[in-house]
């Protein structure tokens, strides 16, 4: 492999790696506050990257605008969607998995919606770029690319920075860490579980436009990512906000890299093969790996 | 697992009338579409059940059926098709195969919760991708085709209505089977695991081979389902065989109720029919039965089947005695509990 | 005499902290064993290292004369070791009977198999099983209760039902975490009679508990452990009168004083 052919991969491996830890970022922020496997999280990603595109079709957007709309559209839909059905069903305490499997009905129920919205038919994002290309010594790279990696890593630092330093990113981590500490020292759950999923479901949308920008946007596009976002999460350990983005970012170099290695069609299984083999050395994951004297 | 709060003979006309009305069924209703599609319930209800005994159980949770359905479906068809061995056998060998495949779950075993979960929904995917891929032996998505008719010594069973008894009779074997297993040694150290495993270990059963036994039963049985799969459809397509099929057997346990062995048989049928009777709803369809989902995740744990028991109790007039009224922590928790903070 | 059960040296740490530090201690085939020691002091953990629940990180352990080092829980119940737990660990949707027959566990073969064809075997082996819980059930005062969901039993019933299921097996080794936990004079006195009355069968006791009037009525000897490590031991005159145990317990000389200055 030449040295360029492995800036391109790499850097493509990156940017769909970014979109994973996006992804998986909320949903480790969900197991993590609430025990919920969120298996809607695709389509959280699906609406942000359609909110984004309908949006642009409305006003003619800066990039950078279109994935504040996605990332707006998600969070609101995201919360709506806890707020509205999941918190029902938790009053009325229902056993978790009873919400898990809710949350796979709000895939179906989602998905569907988006297809009689929007169509079946794909829709293209616009070509947002001048320039066709960037290069980096002889490689070339789409400038897509690198505005993915860009952002991406923005908003996870911007997350970081916000879980830290805010009232209510710590209130986030305190709720997360211990619930019944958290009530006593006067934080509202339920507020904060609407934060949580909001928050996913701001990751999810801007990943949904990031991920639209790359490919296209089509009602069915978030399933797949978030099945692989989640097996990234897991890869770097439920829980744990440096296991998703590093999982996440893992999971898209190796998906990338192996796509030319072994044959395209089992690319799949190379992230499923390597997560049962790191599970099995590291039953909680990466992050497991890290966390001393347990 | 949870314990009816029925007398026994009522359970048992319960039984007999369902049974009854399943014989009598494709001699009332012949029309072929509904003959197929409840054969195709009843074969998802032999691999809901063998979840049920994972999930409902054992407590573990397997997002990975589809790949003993997959594995089993398309043996048995290879077997019958290429090699024209009699279909008793090829059914057996479906059912050997799954069973030998999950044994390369055991190590997996040692996963707890979501991550056993995550790790047996990859290994649906990688099975999948292989019944894609190896078009040598699977056709890959052209499909395999002509897979006879079952038959049953001399006797070919020609048509929906013998297939449907067929898929019927293979429903009834597993239901009795494992109503037989419960009670027993094996079923209560299966139930003790998923309760306390601590306890279990001090009380002497070893963890680690029992859910591995669990796994290989719950195989072989799926196995069984996929066979009977493979001779109804007569073509077999891999798409038939994703992740999202295991998914949809989960959804069959959880709406039906998790730890009843009636209600993966309701959920079966629910998951499987409900989809068909919502077509009148044309592209509102899926939506709706989206939100159904959502609304049958309302009933608690006790899940369609323990709805109907509490209907049938009002309409009886049977007062549920008063201890087994409140069922406290559902071991639906103990499977979904994430215990990714520690072991 | 050489002993029913020898720890030698074993330690468990964890991470950085060392709950058992080198413990040894041998006890004698028929005692009951008490092991007492402030919160923290690691009897749990040693109960576990015991039972098998953890392995130790170094140090070995003789059961019968035989190394059983780092055994797991189900071979070292397989061997006779049975415990109760401090927080209950009882099998609470099952019945009572159920959670006593599963006690049983070790004493059947039946698989799969067996049980699908129900063989002549398997029927008697279940039968027996059945009837040997009652039994136990009937020992403990239990038995009227026998089809109740365990959920359904009042806190010292449900003590009594972990003992029963542990016993049902005829252990050789009865590991008893903090049985008396909760329960008023009237029932921890009628536990130390059922105690005594398991030891008159031949099953050797170590008991942890913080009911002193349980230890010192039932323990013929004591073993003392803080911080880990083994403090004290002797009979249950002999750790009364010990200055360093009561030290251990009641913090430095002068903490009553300073208690009173408070008050």
């Amino acid at each position: 492999m030449s040295g360029s052919q492995f800036i391109e991969l790499f850097v493509g491996g990156l940017a769909i790696g970014c979109i994973y830890s996006l992804i998986a970022l909320g949903f480790t922020m969900i197991i993590r506050a609430t025990g919920v496997l969120h298996f809607a999280q695709g389509e959280v990603v699906m609406l942000g990257a359609m909110f984004g595109v309908t949006a642009h079709h409305l006003l003619p957007l800066p990039f950078i605008a279109l994935l504040v709309v996605g990332m707006v559209f998600g969070g609101l839909a995201a919360v709506a969607i806890e707020l509205g059905v999941y918190r029902t069903l938790r009053v009325r305490r229902v056993p978790l998995m009873n919400i898990i499997i809710a949350t796979v009905g709000m895939s179906i129920l989602l998905q569907n919606t988006g297809q009689l919205v929007w169509g079946s038919e794909p829709i293209a994002y616009p070509k947002l770029f001048a320039t066709d290309v960037y290069s980096i010594g002889s490689a070339r790279v789409a400038p897509q690319l690198v505005w993915i990696i860009v952002l991406g890593i923005l908003v996870m630092v911007l997350l970081q920075l916000f879980l830290a330093f805010t009232r209510t990113g710590r209130a986030m981590q305190a709720a997360a860490q211990s619930p019944e500490t958290a009530q006593l020292m006067g934080i509202n759950l339920t507020r904060i579980t609407a934060y949580t999923y909001g928050i996913g479901g701001v990751l999810g949308g801007g990943a949904g436009v990031l991920l639209g920008s790359l490919f296209y946007a089509s009602f069915s596009m978030g399933f797949l990512p978030a099945i692989k976002a989640f097996v990234a999460a897991t890869l770097g350990g439920l829980g744990s906000i440096g296991g998703a983005m590093a999982g996440g970012i893992l999971f898209g170099l190796i998906e990338t890299f192996a796509a030319i290695s072994i044959s395209t069609s089992y690319k799949d299984a190379v992230g499923m093969i390597l997560l049962i083999l790191i599970l099995l050395a590291w039953p909680e994951g990466l992050a497991g790996l890290f966390r001393q004297g347990r | 697992m949870f314990k009816s709060e029925f007398p026994s003979a009522y359970l048992w006309t319960a039984r007999i009338v369902v049974l009854v009305i399943f014989i009598v069924l494709p001699f009332v209703y012949p029309q072929k579409y509904v003959v197929h599609i409840v054969s195709l319930a009843m074969i998802f209800a032999i691999a809901a059940l063998a979840l049920q005994l994972l999930l409902g159980f054992t407590g573990l949770l397997s997002i990975g059926q589809a790949a003993f359905l997959g594995i089993g479906a398309y043996t048995s068809a290879i077997v019958t098709a290429t090699y024209k061995v009699p279909f008793e056998i090829a059914f057996i060998t479906a059912g050997m195969l799954a069973g030998i495949a999950s044994l390369a779950l055991v190590p997996i075993t040692r996963l707890r919760g979501v991550y056993l979960g995550v790790a047996t929904l990859g290994f649906s995917i990688i099975v999948h991708l292989v019944l894609l891929n190896e078009e040598w032996l699977t056709g890959g998505s052209f499909g395999l085709l002509n897979i006879p008719s079952p038959s049953l010594g001399p006797w070919i069973l020609k048509g929906e209505t013998a297939n449907y008894l067929l898929c019927l009779a293979v429903l009834v074997a597993t239901f009795t089977t494992l109503h037989r297993l419960l009670p027993s040694r094996f079923g209560r150290a299966l139930q003790a695991i998923m309760l306390d495993e601590d306890a279990a270990r001090a009380s002497g059963i070893n963890v680690t081979y029992y859910e591995s036994q669990a796994f290989v039963v719950a195989a072989v049985i799926t196995g069984f389902a996929g066979s009977l799969f493979a001779h109804h459809a007569h073509y077999l397509n891999p798409n038939d065989f994703t992740f999202w099929k295991s998914i949809e057997v989960l959804l069959m346990v959880a709406v039906g109720g998790i730890g009843s062995l009636a209600g993966a048989i309701v959920g079966a049928f629910v998951i499987t029919l409900l989809p068909e009777y919502l077509r009148v709803l044309d592209e509102y369809r899926m939506v709706i039965f989206g939100a159904m989902l959502i609304a049958f995740m309302g009933l608690g744990h006790r899940g369609l089947a323990g709805l109907s028991a509490a209907i049938a109790m009002r309409l009886l007039r049977l007062r549920p005695q008063s201890d087994m009224a409140s069922s406290p922590t559902p071991q639906a928790d103990a499977v979904a509990a994430p215990r990714w903070s520690r072991r | 005499m050489t002993a029913l059960l020898a720890l030698d040296r074993l330690t468990r740490r964890f991470g950085g902290v060392t709950a058992v530090d080198s413990v040894s201690m041998n006890v004698e085939g028929g005692e009951i064993r008490g092991l007492i020691g402030p919160n923290g002091a690691g009897k749990t953990t040693t109960l576990n290292l015991i039972s098998g629940l953890t392995a130790p990180t170094s140090g070995r352990m003789t059961l019968v004369e035989q190394d059983v080092t780092g055994e797991p829980a189900h071979r070292l119940a397989q061997r006779g070791v049975r415990r109760t737990f401090q927080n209950l660990k009882l099998f609470t949707e099952l019945t009572v009977l159920q959670n006593v027959m599963i006690g049983l566990h070790t004493n059947g073969k039946s698989g799969v198999f067996a049980a699908i064809l129900a063989t002549g075997k398997q029927r008697r082996e279940e039968e027996m099983m059945h009837r040997d819980s009652l039994t136990v059930l009937e020992t403990v005062g239990l038995v009227d209760q026998a089809d109740r969901p365990a959920s359904a039993l009042a806190y010292g019933h449900r003590r009594l039902l972990e003992i029963a299921r542990a016993i049902v097996a005829r252990p050789t080794l009865l590991l008893l975490d903090e049985p008396a936990a909760g329960l008023n004079p009237t029932e921890a006195e009628a536990l130390v009679a059922l105690i005594r009355r398991i030891n008159a069968q031949g099953v050797t006791v170590v008991l942890v508990e913080h009911h002193m009037d349980v230890i010192m009525a039932a323990c013929s000897r004591i073993t003392v452990l803080n911080y880990g490590q083994k403090l004290a031991e002797g009979t249950p005159a002999e750790i009364r009168a010990n200055e360093s145990v009561i030290e251990a317990y009641l913090g430095r000389a002068g903490f009553e004083e300073r208690i009173v200055a408070y008050a």
